[in-house]
């Protein structure tokens, strides 16, 4: 066997699962899976209003979460970049949460946000509120305040990872150089630093992305009733007594067998890039 | 920067990593916390007791079992597959990467939702068999780009080398690739267990409830509102994870020992 054809069965082995499951969808969304396979069923699910908007609402919240999560490991690259222990104590801070199983950010993330949580506990005792009903409502609600910073949180430990990896590879020579050019210290690290942490930490970005846009244990705990996330609805839909709402699961898993797709594209031109 | 607005995001920072700890700390010790108390008026170690023969201690057994399978599993389909993919180079190489990232990429619940057909018509629905099949899918393909990335940086050389001294492959494995490997599959054993330690969509799918995991217990214990239960087995969640991260820190640390 040359090394070529290695490459081959591996990248198949690879491609086998995924492939596998695109298929089964594409068949069971065309009618398949009742016996009755024909494109125009799997149009017309696709045409439903539903998924679509499932998937808007997901798409939106997984790029609310990643900006600020960006944002956030950004600053915090820049900000310390030092070796004092303040430093290194603020960046195992912020990575903390990379560890942390996504279905245990949800959970924890019921104990704070909730209206009866530790942040109104803690809003009662400094006299803001009197009655949980005072809080405002952060989970399970259509704007999904709550579930973008639980999501946000979970993001910033693998990018603040990336930004500090970035920042200590950094020529100091650059922001030297640019200051001695007449720029200013907020100037240097906004025109030179944050453009080349950007570059460094986009791939990754993409892949947060992605990972967000398709996650299910804090969309399900966290998120709204209505308009369902994607991969929730997916999980509903295919778990229902009526046989045509299961039909439309299989449309809803395309769709994010297509996001997936766009998402692995978008990293690998980026990385390309980077 | 300059020191006040350190200190602010200092501060930041360190009550969003507290907040979430001591919410779980406290709901899973807490008795009778009423709001808006900020402790409870009692402590107790009930649902820890679980731990001695109850339903925390088979999802914890089934997640540890199913985790180092998954290790093991995903550990060995990875390195063939980083090596063959670093060795290819060129175009061949990127589609590898790209084929890699796909596993990764694809949301659990749609491929869950995929494999689920093709698993029933295996006759393995419902089977611990389905969901370490299911959890193996990610976890070789975060493996396969982490062997990627380790495969590219060791020197094929040392292995023409070994070759050209007159070691048989055998030799070459046992003497030279399993020393410069070793801080790597150490790696991806305990990458390949949290990968299956923290899955839910698949377990929950594939396992057709009838596989219980310590995080579809969570789930489980959230949605009937069992805060003590579930805050438990969150935190038996966390303790593999923050270790094998301080672990892979530590190693990490101690990686040019290994590389140069």
């Amino acid at each position: 066997m040359n090394r070529h054809t290695g490459s081959w069965v591996a990248i198949g082995l690879l491609a086998v699962a995924p492939l596998v499951g695109l298929a089964w969808a594409i068949w069971a969304g065309a009618g398949g899976a009742d016996g009755a396979f024909a494109l125009a069923t799997l149009g017309e699910r696709l045409r439903r209003p539903a998924p679509w908007i499932s998937l808007a609402w997901s798409t939106i919240a997984a790029l609310v979460a990643t900006a600020l999560a960006t944002m956030g490991a950004i600053t915090i690259a820049l900000a310390f970049r030092g070796t004092r222990a303040a430093d290194r104590a603020a960046r195992a801070l912020a990575t903390l949460p990379l560890p942390i199983p996504p279905i245990v950010v949800a959970a924890a993330a019921v104990l704070v946000l909730s209206q009866s949580g530790l942040l109104a506990r803690l809003a009662a005792t400094a006299g803001w509120i009197s009655v949980p009903a005072e809080m405002p409502a952060l989970l399970n609600v259509p704007h999904g305040t709550g579930l973008i910073l639980a999501l946000a949180w979970k993001e910033l430990g693998f990018l603040s990872l990336l930004a500090c990896t970035v920042v200590a590879g950094l020529d100091p020579e650059l922001e030297a150089t640019a200051r001695t050019l007449g720029a200013s210290a907020r100037t240097a690290r906004r025109r030179v630093l944050v453009p080349m942490i950007w570059r460094g930490i986009f791939p990754g970005v993409v892949a947060a992305f992605a990972f967000v846009l398709g996650s299910y244990e804090l969309p399900a705990l966290l998120g709204p009733t209505h308009p369902q996330p994607l991969a929730v609805a997916v999980l509903e839909r295919a778990r229902d007594a009526d046989l045509a709402a299961r039909g439309d699961a299989w449309a809803a898993t395309l769709l994010l067998f297509a996001a997936a797709i766009a998402a692995v594209g978008w990293h690998e031109w980026s990385r390309s890039r980077a | 920067m300059s020191e006040r607005p350190r200190v602010l995001l200092l501060a930041g920072l360190t009550l969003t990593a507290l907040l979430p700890l001591a919410a779980l700390l406290l709901a899973a010790f807490g008795m009778r916390w009423f709001f808006p108390s900020l402790l409870p008026e009692a402590w107790t170690a009930e649902s820890w007791r679980d731990l001695g023969g109850g339903r925390l201690l088979t999802a914890l057994v089934e997640s540890i079992g199913l985790g180092l399978a998954v290790g093991v599993g995903a550990t060995a389909l990875a390195v063939p597959i980083g090596r063959a993919l670093a060795r290819a180079g060129g175009g061949l190489e990127r589609l590898g990467a790209a084929a890699a990232f796909l596993p990764v990429a694809v949301p659990p619940i749609a491929l869950a939702a995929g494999l689920q057909l093709a698993l029933l018509r295996l006759g393995l629905g419902g089977t611990r068999t389905a969901v370490f099949l299911g959890h193996l899918v990610p976890a070789t393909g975060y493996l396969s780009l982490y062997f990627l990335g380790v495969f590219r940086l060791l020197d094929p050389d040392y292995e023409a080398t070994a070759r050209t001294l007159g070691a048989t492959p055998r030799q070459v494995l046992q003497r030279v690739l399993a020393p410069l490997l070793a801080r790597p599959l150490r790696e991806a054993l305990a990458l390949g267990f949290l990968i299956s330690w923290a899955q839910v969509p698949l377990t929950l799918v594939l396992g057709g409830g009838r596989v219980r995991t310590l995080a579809v217990e969570v789930v489980a214990y959230v949605q009937a509102g069992q805060d003590r239960h579930a805050a438990t087995a969150g935190l038996l969640l966390v303790i593999p994870a923050v270790l094998a991260l301080a672990i892979a820190r530590r190693s990490a640390d101690r990686t040019t020992v290994v590389m140069t």
